[in-house]
């Protein structure tokens, strides 16, 4: 998951599915790729902190897994705050550095509405609400008047592979 | 009064009804044969099972019309719930649809057809616990505010199958599963 393989749907079923999220999302490039279930277990935002186990969204009513301590409010403050646990910082590149993954937050005006997760390919992966998850190549493709525009990119050193496998 | 001018003689020949045995007393007032007894008996029994037949009657006319009653008030409510359904169904659909790809539970909440389903309060509580059980979806805030109760513990929020089974349990336990 996450690594932007599409998913293996039956080709018409693919089809279907490609065509009704290209009329919800019209920036989307033809090579945009559908990559994992229309699963609503978690949101963009759990997608983007690499958390397929619960639905994050700031809600006051404490409906969502949000991290404690963090104001539940969609203020885009709030959101860099709760990134900012996972260890992110802000950045102003969405260009691929090597040893770092980078988020983007989209949002209208200071409302937050949908965040993107890039990969280590360069290319980017979105989880469209309770919808399916998506690879597109360019970050600004998943612009829609109901997702905003993005406002700002955050990002986070990669775990070093050898720390990861364990020195000898 | 009067037995005050009596003489003692005239006062002991009086009756004395209180000392005197009932059978006696009866035969002095009016004597009541067998053959009396016999009619009165068949007359009270025929006006009994008349009356009895007239109450069952009644009582058959009465029940049915109760049913008729009944079934015509089943009647116009199945008609309530298959519009109320439809009506659900409506809403649900246009809620899926138009909220397919939002991942704000508060914009998700404030969809005006989600609204309009808490709006239908306890009766459609049979209805999102049935969709909720079928086809899954976010249906605890609606559930929150329509019941007043949540049974999800604070650890499990944003949990989606803790917090559905959770909820699922609530409704099997106060019968609308």
């Amino acid at each position: 998951m996450g690594t932007g393989a599409p998913l293996p749907l039956a080709p018409q079923e693919m089809q279907t599915v490609r065509s009704e999220i290209q009329g919800e999302f019209q920036a989307l490039a033809d090579s945009f790729t559908v990559t994992s279930w229309d699963v609503e277990h978690y949101n963009c935002i759990a997608w983007a902190a690499q958390d397929q186990g619960q639905w994050w969204w700031p809600d006051p009513d404490f409906e969502s897994f949000w991290p404690q301590g963090i104001p539940r409010d969609d203020s885009i403050d709030s959101f860099k705050a709760a990134f900012a646990v996972l260890g992110y910082e802000r950045c102003d590149s969405i260009d691929l550095e090597p040893g770092y993954e980078k988020v983007a937050i989209f949002a209208i005006e200071t409302k937050v509405k949908h965040m993107a997760r890039q990969l280590p390919s360069g290319t980017w992966t979105s989880k469209l609400g309770p919808w399916w998850d998506v690879g597109h190549a360019g970050v600004d493709e998943i612009t829609a008047p109901h997702y905003g525009e993005r406002k700002c990119v955050l990002k986070r050193p990669l775990p070093d592979p050898i720390e990861l496998l364990g020195r000898p | 009064m009067e037995t005050m001018t009596m003489t003692c003689e005239q006062q002991r020949r009086l009756p004395n009804w209180y000392d005197k045995p009932r059978s006696e007393s009866r035969s002095v007032s009016k004597p009541y044969s067998y053959e009396t007894r016999k009619g009165h008996r068949r007359l009270g029994q025929n006006y009994y099972h008349r009356l009895q037949g007239r109450f069952f009657h009644h009582a058959v006319q009465a029940a049915f019309f109760r049913v008729l009653e009944s079934h015509k008030a089943m009647a116009s409510s199945l008609d309530v719930d298959a519009e109320l359904e439809n009506r659900f169904r409506a809403l649900v659909s246009r809620w899926r649809e138009e909220t397919r790809s939002v991942s704000s539970t508060t914009d998700r909440a404030l969809h005006s057809a989600y609204q309009d389903v808490i709006g239908m309060g306890d009766r459609a509580l049979p209805l999102i616990f049935r969709e909720m059980q079928e086809r899954g979806g976010h249906w605890f805030w609606a559930l929150r505010h329509i019941t007043h109760e949540n049974p999800v513990p604070p650890q499990d929020a944003g949990n989606i199958p803790k917090m559905r089974e959770a909820w699922l349990r609530w409704g099997r336990e106060h019968r609308y599963l």
